[in-house]
């Protein structure tokens, strides 16, 4: 059972990313283990959003998106030719910075990920978007209207409708690129609560360039620079001890 | 889209449709005597026999519509927009879609009407395709682009397969914009046709018999200058989108 929870659930060796002839990360190592959260922090165009998007293969997508080292998840090569991208990206679910509902109904947002795993039965599916709608601390405030279009929520309750919808696809990894970077200062601490409680199922991945926040959040942190991994540790080591000056001037808010 | 918007469309398009056939299929019997224009026999025969070979090009024009719209989905979406093979066919396509509506309206009226022999079919059908296929394309192409790359992303990040992508999404949120594409493109055509019918008529009462027609060599000249000035500003073009 111990050597269970320790065995990292990602692990990444040498990674370097380039897009087109730029290099944008840097020789990145590191272990996500599961049931952790595990927060990025670093300033705008460290390249947190480049990394993770190489962790769910969105970066597929960018036909100038080249990279070198290792990718493993669950100790299999993520990047195999016989593994698709779609089944990757189901399984390891993200949380843009800006939410994004779809043009449908609160409830067809949720399904629509429950369906897209093949799942047609309708109690079956009225599950589900209950279930994924408590869990993102939505259900109380929908139930009534969830048949009425997602436009009418607030920016807030978005959010949490896409975390919602993440979770209606039954993800293993849920990673968050900075959720509340656009919305109300009301609605982050609900979000970061959300996190807390996710935590005992998912293993989560938090980007965030509030350093407060990461050390709330996080269990095990990692601060990013000009595309270099420069440290990463236990939240509480890289916050109270940091062991290299940049990472020390960073979390005292001097870079 | 909203509900309401969604049928006033259709209901726009199905009156369209309905007139546009209760113009072409009656329009065909009241013929010129009623208008008080000249009317021989050979001339509303031979008018008659135009009118078919128009109404044949009614499925060769919704069809190519279709097409075009598969092939700029699969331009946009299946091709890289970086790689050889889009780069080809979308500098062919910005080509072709460039000659003004006349210079294929003018290719169709002399193959329309004065050269309609047995096997013209396939040269009729090419001159709709020629009027139709590039801008439609273009036009779909453009709106394809104009869907938020956002919307996508959190499509495929949910594991949507890429046709998944295409059907739940991208088609949806560029549908009017494609719609009105198409209808300009379609304006186009019938205005084309509308043209031919009028020079036919005029023609067929102004030549004696014997006469042959033919084109004049300044005509031919701006024919000439006007393709080569179309086909100059799309390499232009094509130079600043792509380079
Ligand atoms: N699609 C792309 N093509 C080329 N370069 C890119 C692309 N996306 C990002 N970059 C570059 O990669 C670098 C890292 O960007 P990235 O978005 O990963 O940073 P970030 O840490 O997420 O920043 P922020 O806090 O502003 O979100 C930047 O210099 C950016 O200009
Ligand atoms: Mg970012």
């Amino acid at each position: 059972m111990q050597s269970q929870k320790t065995d990292p659930i990602l692990h990444i060796h040498d990674l370097n990313v380039w897009y087109g002839k730029s290099q944008i990360l840097k020789n990145l190592t590191f272990d996500v283990l599961p049931r952790q959260v595990t927060a990025f922090i670093g300033p705008s165009n460290s390249g947190k959003t480049t990394l993770v998007r190489c962790l769910n293969r969105l970066n597929d997508l960018n036909v100038n998106f080249r990279y070198t080292g290792k990718i493993l998840y669950k100790d299999e090569n993520l990047y195999a030719p016989q593994l698709k991208a779609a089944k990757i990206a189901q399984q390891i679910g993200m949380v843009f910075q800006k939410p994004i509902p779809f043009r449908k109904s609160i409830y067809e947002n949720v399904a629509y990920s429950a369906r897209l795993r093949g799942i047609k039965q309708s109690d079956q599916l009225d599950t589900i978007v209950e279930e994924s709608l408590r869990k993102a601390q939505l259900w109380d405030e929908v139930y009534k209207h969830l048949h009425t279009s997602s436009d009418a929520l607030s920016n807030g309750q978005q959010q949490r409708l896409c975390i919602a919808r993440a979770l209606a696809g039954d993800p293993e990894i849920l990673i968050f690129d900075e959720p509340c970077e656009q919305l109300d200062a009301a609605e982050t601490p609900k979000l970061e609560a959300i996190v807390q409680n996710l935590k005992s199922h998912y293993t989560l991945i938090f980007v965030t360039n509030k350093r407060r926040q990461a050390a709330r959040v996080s269990d095990v942190a990692g601060f990013l620079y000009n595309g270099e991994l420069v440290e990463f540790g236990q939240t509480e080591q890289i916050f109270t001890n940091p062991i290299d000056k940049r990472t020390e001037n960073y979390v005292t808010g001097r870079l | 889209m909203k509900r309401a918007e969604l049928i006033f469309q259709s209901i726009a398009l199905i009156t369209l449709a309905v007139a546009f056939i209760l113009f072409w299929n009656f329009g065909k019997g009241v013929s010129f005597a009623e208008n008080g224009l000249p009317s021989g026999p050979t001339v509303t025969d031979s008018y008659v026999v135009l009118q078919e070979n128009l109404n044949r090009m009614i499925p060769i024009l919704l069809g190519s519509i279709l097409l075009s719209v598969a092939i700029a989905f699969y331009l946009e979406e299946y091709l890289a927009r970086t790689g050889w093979k889009y780069q080809i066919i979308a500098r062919q396509i910005i080509i072709l879609a460039s000659i003004p509506s006349l210079l294929y309206g003018l290719l169709g009226l002399y193959f329309f009407v004065f050269q309609s022999k047995k096997g013209s079919f396939f040269i009729h059908a090419l001159t709709v395709v020629l009027l139709v296929m590039p801008r439609t394309i273009q036009s779909t192409q453009m709106a394809i682009r104009s869907v938020d790359i956002s919307i996508r992303e959190a499509a495929f990040a949910l594991g949507a397969k890429r046709w998944r992508v295409i059907i739940d999404h991208v088609f949806p949120h560029a549908f009017s914009v494609i719609m009105s594409g198409i209808f300009t493109v379609i304006s186009r055509a019938l205005a084309i046709a509308a043209l031919i019918i009028v020079v036919y008529v005029w023609t067929k009462h102004t030549l004696q018999s014997g006469d042959t027609f033919y084109i004049p060599g300044s005509a031919i000249v701006l024919l000439l200058s006007s393709l080569l000035s179309s086909v100059l500003s799309s390499f232009l073009e094509a130079k600043t989108n792509w380079d």
